[in-house]
């Protein structure tokens, strides 16, 4: 054989054989953390990674100072892996898949069966998270896994100076008084209400469409907690009622391609009267005379509101190694310093704690804020696309249905109908 | 001997850097895509099972995947063969006579300009001009019979067109500065020949411009065509492929798979056809560059 036919079949060999460890590396090999691994009497060296979104929202060293003060406090020292909302689960599945995912994960309601699903999250109550605590906690089969820091809230706001411009003298309350009051703003020349159905992250069909109908106690699941939308009475309402907001001309301009952030920065500029968006978006309404309210609901309901929320909820991954010290640190968020912790990311955030030892300090936020605060505990959070899963893909389907059923390509009938096979079919 | 194996193996320890980044980079990760395709439930579960050619069947049944190829295909299309018009009449513009070389120059910058705009530019840009209050409609409304707040990307029946004309506008400077920079390289003489012959503008350029730059055109179409296949920034950023999959093309597609659905292995199926017909441009392109070279 010829040295340089040697040379080519070791380079060949060589090359086959980085493939081969590098493929190895790849592979998913399981976990050997046991779950009943004692953790550390000695915290001092025990280091916890934290993969979240709320560095890159929080003003910059805020979370900094927290892990900080819980390392001061237990000798538990938290690296802090931040990314923006959008790349957070990319992080969280990528972690997963080569065994590198963080100790503590922040999780958004949308994934949380997906995660559950990839095994990535571990039992929260059995690591020593003390739910007690809490108002809530999110659960898949019995289990907890997440549990939320703090809930944002989604208010409608209301530009005053349009409302005035337009002759409409109250904020509405109920349906027919919305539709009143866009006929006037309409007439006025101004855009009335903002319905965000881009599906770039549909959630308009959540925060909008489904606030709208929480608000008049219209659910999509039964009294037995399964999805019901076919037959459902209050969503065929629903339906009609938006049809009819969307027929007469009230509906922002280009709301098929219309994304959150648009729609706030376009009520931001004072170019719509009202819209539905998280609470933590106020800050950004400076330069608006604006009001915060409940989302008017059906006429002639005079039940509690549901308001709809999202969440900063964190969980524990399934590799974590020391699971006890990571449900130290999430007790440490929710009551450390005597709630003090949640109470501070609750304020910082306009948010509202789920922590019930918290009791954050709002006389520096606005007043539009204070006053919605007042409604928010007179009524109740609720969404129902928390744990449900394929989340974001259910919420694009629904949301393609949606705007066909507005343009009037299909019927109401049928848009439900086709929810209907998306929420049976989820996770299936 | 110990000499001569150095001199033997010189070549391949100068290519090992290259080769190893490669299969690092390039290999491994096709590899894997390929292999997914071949599985079940890949990356979120540990043991995902061999499901052999299902993933390819459930695809091809898919109507959103029917419906990302068509946009796909209407999209390339008709953005190569616009960049390529509208390329060759600039550029035969720049080239002509008919300006001063100052003119010529101002010009040159002003017509690169879209190429230079990052993506994440270009769909900020455009998006507020064609928004229903935005320039676009306001300095339409002067026209007769216009509509004053047509929905330019909400709209299902113009989206697709609207995106096409936006990747056409900031896709065609490449080719002006290609076909100008192989204008350049014909020879006058070519022309005047033919002109003492009678040939008229047309004629030449059918006969000697078109042949001359065949080689550039070929090359240059090749690589928008593989560029504009994997299209993805600027529709994510305008549209996210709304309304209702009216922009969805095959790039968004595989990604809200992956992304938003957590399917990765019907990603990777998606992925691996597309980069079959990548693969089959390629050779074609590269076999073209042969001949060129030959």
């Amino acid at each position: 054989m010829k040295l340089k036919t040697i040379l080519r079949l070791c380079l060949m060999a060589g090359i086959m054989a980085i493939m081969a460890v590098a493929l190895a590396g790849c592979g998913g090999g399981s976990s050997d953390s046991g779950e009943g691994e004692e953790a550390a009497a000695d915290n001092s060296g025990t280091t916890l990674k934290f993969q979240q979104w709320w560095g890159a929202e929080l003003p910059e060293g805020y979370l900094d100072e927290i892990v900080a003060n819980f390392e001061a406090e237990s000798g538990i020292k938290v690296e802090l892996l931040t990314a923006p909302w959008a790349d957070t689960k990319t992080a969280i599945t990528a972690g997963a898949a080569n065994n590198t995912i963080a100790d503590i994960v922040s999780v958004d309601g949308a994934w949380l069966a997906e995660f559950v699903d990839m095994g990535i999250l571990t039992d929260i109550e059995a690591a020593g998270v003390d739910t007690s605590i809490v108002g809530d906690y999110w659960k898949v089969d019995g289990t907890g896994y997440v549990v939320p820091v703090n809930n944002f809230a989604y208010p409608m706001y209301c530009n005053m100076d349009i409302l005035e411009e337009a002759g409409v003298d109250a904020i509405p309350t109920t349906w027919s008084e919305l539709l009143d009051a866009c006929e006037k703003i309409k007439a006025a020349g101004k855009q009335a209400f903002a319905l965000n159905l881009g599906t770039t992250n549909a959630n308009g069909i959540q925060n909008v469409y489904g606030g709208t109908g929480w608000a008049s106690g219209i659910t999509l699941k039964n009294e037995d907690g399964a999805y019901e939308v076919a037959d459902n009475e209050g969503q065929m309402e629903l339906a009609e009622f938006f049809k009819e907001m969307y027929d007469k001309g009230y509906l922002y301009e280009g709301m098929a391609t219309l994304e959150e952030a648009e729609m706030t920065s376009n009520f931001a500029a004072g170019n719509c009267a009202f819209t539905i968006a998280s609470a933590a978006t106020m800050s950004q309404f400076t330069d608006v005379n604006f009001e915060t309210a409940l989302i008017p609901s059906k006429d002639g309901y005079d039940g509690e509101h549901g308001i709809c929320y999202a969440s900063w909820a964190v969980g524990i991954s399934e590799a974590c190694e020391n699971k006890e010290a990571a449900a130290q640190f999430i007790n440490y968020l929710l009551s450390g310093a005597d709630g003090d912790v949640s109470a501070g990311l609750a304020a910082t955030m306009s948010a509202f704690p789920n922590s019930t030892v918290a009791n954050p300090d709002y006389s520096e936020a606005p007043e539009q804020f204070q006053s919605f605060y007042e409604l928010y505990k007179e009524n109740y959070v609720i969404n129902e696309y928390i744990g449900l899963p394929n989340a974001s893909d259910v919420m694009t389907n629904m949301t393609n249905d949606l705007v066909k059923y507005l343009e009037g390509e299909i019927e109401a009938t049928e848009m439900l109908t086709n929810w209907q096979g998306y929420l049976d079919e989820a996770g299936k | 001997m110990n000499q001569l194996l150095g001199k033997r193996t010189a070549p391949y320890r100068y290519l090992a850097p290259t080769l190893i980044l490669m299969i690092i980079f390039l290999v491994i990760p096709i590899f894997n895509v390929v292999r997914y395709s071949f599985v079940d439930k890949a990356i979120v579960r540990d043991d995902p099972e061999f499901v052999g050619l299902d993933n390819y069947r459930t695809l091809v049944a898919d109507d959103s995947f029917w419906n990302a190829t068509g946009n796909t295909v209407i999209f390339v299309i008709v953005s190569v063969v616009a960049h390529l018009v509208i390329g060759m009449c600039f550029a035969m513009l720049l080239n002509s006579n008919y300006f001063k070389t100052r003119t010529k120059t101002v010009a040159r910058v002003f017509y690169i300009l879209p190429w230079v705009f990052t993506a994440s530019v270009v769909a900020i840009l455009w998006k507020l001009m064609l928004q229903p209050s935005g320039i676009v409609n306001y300095l339409l409304s002067v026209l007769p019979q216009i509509s004053q707040s047509t929905e330019w990307l909400s709209n299902r029946e113009v989206a697709l067109a609207v995106i096409c004309f936006i990747n056409i506008w900031c896709g065609y400077p490449f080719y002006m500065i290609s076909i100008l920079a192989g204008l350049q390289g014909i020879s006058e003489d070519l022309y005047e020949s033919a002109a003492i012959e009678g040939a008229t503008p047309i004629k030449s350029f059918i006969h000697i411009t078109i042949p001359q730059l065949q080689p550039i055109l070929i090359s240059i179409a090749m690589l928008d065509f593989i560029w504009t296949l994997q299209s993805f920034n600027v529709v994510w950023m305008l549209t996210g492929g709304g309304p209702v999959e009216s922009t969805e093309m095959l790039s968004i597609y595989i990604y809200k798979l992956a992304f938003q659905k957590v399917d990765y292995s019907m990603a990777s199926t998606a992925a691996t056809l597309l980069l079959i017909v990548c693969v089959f441009i390629a050779i074609f392109y590269v076999r073209q560059q042969k001949k060129v070279r030959d």
